[in-house]
């Protein structure tokens, strides 16, 4: 056969190998102490994440070419990954999460930054969204694991958000980790507080993380993940109420 | 290199692309920001292929004119070279034209994105739309963002420029495909350099290639829409490779005919962005070759850095 003679041709098979939707990793990093057993906060955290995830399904379907996936690592004493892998957002389950122990941030944030490496972390990935969840202050060396992360380009990229949990949470803590930083913790000071907060990031974030408006290069700096505009715009109050002590955090 | 009149030229360069707009900008009701031409010249002599992704971040609200002037520029600034470089002794100095091409490009690029703001300024809308009106005032070129990937053929040399997102690839006779191109390890999920960056100039990565010592049939550059989609990290070599083989097989003008259609389905299946592909192929080449390698052929990334 003569090239351009296709006569006899089969069907052109398209170019390339298997071809999918791009992966967003989304981790929530739960502060699983021991103040968080008191008025009932790790069960409100648990509630608050079983109600938001049809919410964050309903995103993650208006957004077929992106993948969710999705990580929980509770931070105690000594930090842990619930469950052994990566869990597509359609297979999630919530882990019904227990309480008890100090406040080990750093071991959580060294253990994300391993998952953050590349690989594990494919290169065609979306920025991945961490959402850091704590009612207390850090009681190891969180500063010097902070740091190591954002050596890391997907530690540097990622949209990291923070809810404070209770009054007590600290927020300058906090405010380290946010990546965008004219943007304060999401305040949750009662369970309604913290069911609204979860839900926003599990889908206004989600939704702003998934879409092809996110990212560009100005002046040789990257901007925010998220553009201002939509995060200031949509970012939810924290409402008058308290149902939260004022205890200190463990 | 001059090639006297009858005799046969060791290199016939002909180019061929196509862009096609993503599922998901049809979604958000975004136009097709990607933008992909190709030219050639003196019976083959030299070809240029560029293809450009306007920044989809809203502050470049005219990412998808940004991205035509910079196909443009490019395209302009390839021609340039060959008219000025054509006549001098020595033949095609590569290795100058890969330095100054990136230079060439980006002052063009510039210089027509602010004769379209002093003709069109940016509209009240369009900094509404932007999210930030007082960055996007301070530096309207920033509207017009976008990435630009070049590949220049002339005789017997390939030089290959880029900036942002996005791959290109060269396929040898013996179907191992390398990049042309270092890789940039800024670029990060959706993060990108840009040419409406102040550094653009030092964001350009540039090489030339000596196409007779490394056997180089195709050349194929995409965006990063189409590059993105595949599953595997090596899914855009393997493309490129597809591609050269099927020009071998069906021909040049069967796969053009075909591409709008894969690159359609391949974006849907994957980013859901724009997808945008050109060959810079040298029909020479492909005539001349006799028998294509076995279907297991390994892909190097190799790259001449």
């Amino acid at each position: 056969m003569q090239p351009g003679d296709l006569s006899d041709a089969p069907e052109l098979t398209r170019p390339g190998g298997v071809v999918s939707a791009r992966p967003l990793y989304f981790f929530w990093l739960a502060d699983c102490s021991g103040s968080m057993i008191r008025d009932g906060r790790i069960q409100a955290l648990n509630n608050a994440a079983a109600e938001a995830l049809p919410h964050m399904r309903r995103v993650a379907k208006d957004n077929p070419n992106v993948d969710v996936i999705v990580r929980v690592l509770r931070f105690s004493t000594g930090a842990q990954w619930v469950g052994d892998d990566p869990t597509p957002l359609a297979r999630f389950v919530w882990p019904p999460l227990q309480a008890g122990g100090v406040t080990d941030l750093g071991a959580a944030i060294r253990l994300l930054t391993e998952d953050l490496r590349s690989p594990p972390m494919p290169k065609r990935a979306l920025s991945p969204v961490v959402v850091l969840l704590s009612d207390g202050r850090p009681t190891d060396d969180y500063e010097l694991a902070l740091r190591n992360l954002l050596q890391l380009p997907w530690g540097q990229h990622a949209v990291r958000l923070a809810v404070a949990i209770g009054r007590d949470a600290d927020r300058d803590v906090l405010r380290q980790f946010i990546s965008d930083p004219n943007m304060a913790p999401l305040e949750a000071n009662s369970p309604e507080a913290l069911a609204r907060q979860m839900r926003w990031v599990s889908t206004v974030a989600l939704d702003a993380a998934s879409s092809p408006r996110v990212g560009m290069v100005t002046e040789s700096e990257h901007v925010r993940n998220i553009p201002a505009g939509l995060l200031s715009e949509s970012y939810p109050s924290a409402g008058p109420e308290v149902w939260f002590d004022d205890e200190p955090g463990s | 290199m001059t090639t006297s009149p009858g005799a046969r030229d060791a290199h016939r360069w002909a180019a061929f692309g196509a862009s096609v707009r993503g599922s998901a900008h049809v979604r958000e009701a975004l136009p097709n920001q990607d933008a992909v031409g190709c030219r050639s010249g003196d019976s083959g002599r030299w070809a240029v292929t560029a293809v450009a992704d306007g920044h989809g971040h809203s502050l470049a609200v005219r990412a998808d004119r940004g991205a035509h002037l910079a196909v443009d520029a490019a395209l302009e600034a390839a021609r340039s070279c060959w008219e000025a470089l054509r006549g001098q002794a020595g033949g095609f100095a590569a290795a100058a034209v890969a330095e100054e091409l990136p230079t060439v490009m980006a002052t063009s690029w510039m210089a027509s994105v602010q004769r379209d703001l002093a003709e069109a300024p940016l509209t009240a809308s369009e900094l509404a739309s932007s999210g930030n009106a007082e960055a996007l005032s301070s530096y309207p070129e920033t509207a017009y963002g976008t990435t630009l990937i070049v590949a220049l053929a002339v005789a017997g040399s390939i030089v290959t420029c880029q900036i942002g997102d996005g791959d290109v690839v060269a396929v040898k006779r013996d179907g191992t495909v390398f990049r042309l191109l270092p890789a940039d390890t800024r670029l990060v999920g959706t993060k990108t350099t840009s040419l409406a960056s102040r550094s653009a100039l030092s964001d350009f990565r540039a090489s030339h290639v000596d196409v007779d010592s490394e056997a180089i049939e195709v050349v194929v550059a995409a965006t990063d829409g189409y590059v993105n989609s595949f599953s595997a990290e090596d899914g855009f070599a393997a493309a490129g490779r597809d591609l050269w083989r099927l020009i071998h097989e069906v021909g040049a003008s069967s796969v053009e005919g075909a591409l709008a259609s894969w690159l359609e389905s391949t974006s849907t299946d994957g980013t859901g962005d724009d997808a945008t592909l050109a060959i810079l192929f040298d029909d020479v080449g492909l005539e001349d070759t006799v028998r294509l390698p076995d279907p297991g052929t390994t892909i190097s990334d190799g790259g001449i850095l």
